[in-house]
């Protein structure tokens, strides 16, 4: 098995991206990464070869292959963050609906005492 | 020895306006405090609570039962002053008079955390069928495996476990995986635990009410999922 320089490229980009996800985040960088994306499909509905050009480039055959595989990656990414942040939104609901229920005990028939 | 009354018995309930008053009935013969935790039910589990000598607490949507026991979990200790705490399922598979017999352990200091067991030799599942038998013992070896626990019955609602137990588990699967989530805590935080032999009466009722046997392969996801977290 030989290894490409294009498979490099995929896997330090890959690479890359968990960093970017676990450790760099911030809403500001987050905006740049959509306004970039945005920014890329603009280009490429501009100039359909262009895809094609970049796919060849690295290795990885035609645009539209280049796109899925980009599409992929951002996909798992939105559903990580979303998961967690749904996860997030349970935790605080638990503790909203657990404090309630707490604060407001109802007391039931009282405890017939043995005479 | 403590007094029954640092004993509280936690019971989630949901939809169990059938069933809860025989269990009540039952539950509140013993001079133990008693929790029912109503998790958002729809049917007048809470009204029929409310005619026993128990404390009503009322989730005011439903999140599970893992999420129902820790809340009266916290309530015992917060506001009774619990030293003692026993999980006990609404739905009448259980007997009251198994729990003295959980509690006795923890009263001589020697465990932190007692486990019922349908299986060990004096324990009994009326009712149970061959198909669930089967699944219980591979829960039992597949915890074995995943946390060393050497358990005869994994997944019973019949438990008791010291405060101080409780401070340390802090439930956070709302759901089903709890029972996992306990178990995996008992292996992390190295509690002390046993099983103490308890009956288990399995009625047309229950087993409607409660989980399908295909539902527990979920137990061999939840395990795995602990694990690895």
């Amino acid at each position: 098995m030989t290894i490409q320089i294009s498979q490099i490229v995929l896997i330090a980009a890959t690479l890359g991206f968990i960093i970017y996800a676990f450790q760099l985040r911030t809403i500001l960088l987050d905006r740049f990464l959509y306004a970039l994306i945005a920014l890329a499909a603009i280009i490429f509905v501009i100039d359909p070869a262009l895809s094609t050009r970049i796919a060849n480039a690295i290795g990885v055959g035609r645009g539209t292959d280049l796109i899925l595989y980009a599409f992929i990656m951002f996909s798992l990414f939105q559903v990580v963050t979303v998961s967690a942040s749904l996860r997030e939104i349970e935790r605080k609901l638990t503790l909203i609906v657990r404090e309630t229920a707490i604060s407001r005990p109802a007391a039931g028939r009282p405890r017939r005492t043995l005479i | 020895m403590s007094q029954p009354s640092e004993v509280c018995v936690v019971v989630p309930a949901f939809n169990e306006g059938r069933m809860i008053g025989r269990v009540l009935l039952d539950v509140t013969a013993l001079p133990y405090q008693v929790v029912v935790v109503d998790d958002g039910s729809s049917d007048d589990t809470t009204a029929q609570a409310l005619a026993f000598p128990v404390t009503v607490l009322r989730h005011v949507c439903n999140l599970g039962q893992g999420a129902a026991l820790q809340t009266g979990i916290n309530f015992a200790c917060r506001q009774l002053q619990a030293k003692f705490l026993v999980t006990f399922d609404a739905d009448g598979q259980h007997r009251a008079v198994d729990i003295e017999r959980l509690l006795q352990p923890l009263h001589r200091g020697e465990y932190d955390i007692v486990l019922g067991s349908r299986f060990l030799p004096e324990g009994s599942a009326t009712g149970i069928s061959w198909g669930r038998r089967v699944i219980l013992r591979l829960g039992a070896i597949l915890t074995r495996i995943v946390t060393g626990l050497a358990l005869t019955d994994t997944h019973n609602g019949l438990r008791a476990l010291t405060a101080e137990t409780a401070s340390k588990l802090q439930l956070t699967e709302n759901g089903m995986a709890h029972a996992s989530e306990i178990l995996s805590a008992i292996a992390r935080l190295r509690l002390r635990y046993c099983e103490v032999p308890v009956a288990v009466t399995y009625t047309g009722y229950s087993l409607a009410k409660g989980q399908s046997g295909l539902n527990s392969l979920n137990i061999v996801w939840d395990m795995i999922r602990m694990k690895l977290r």
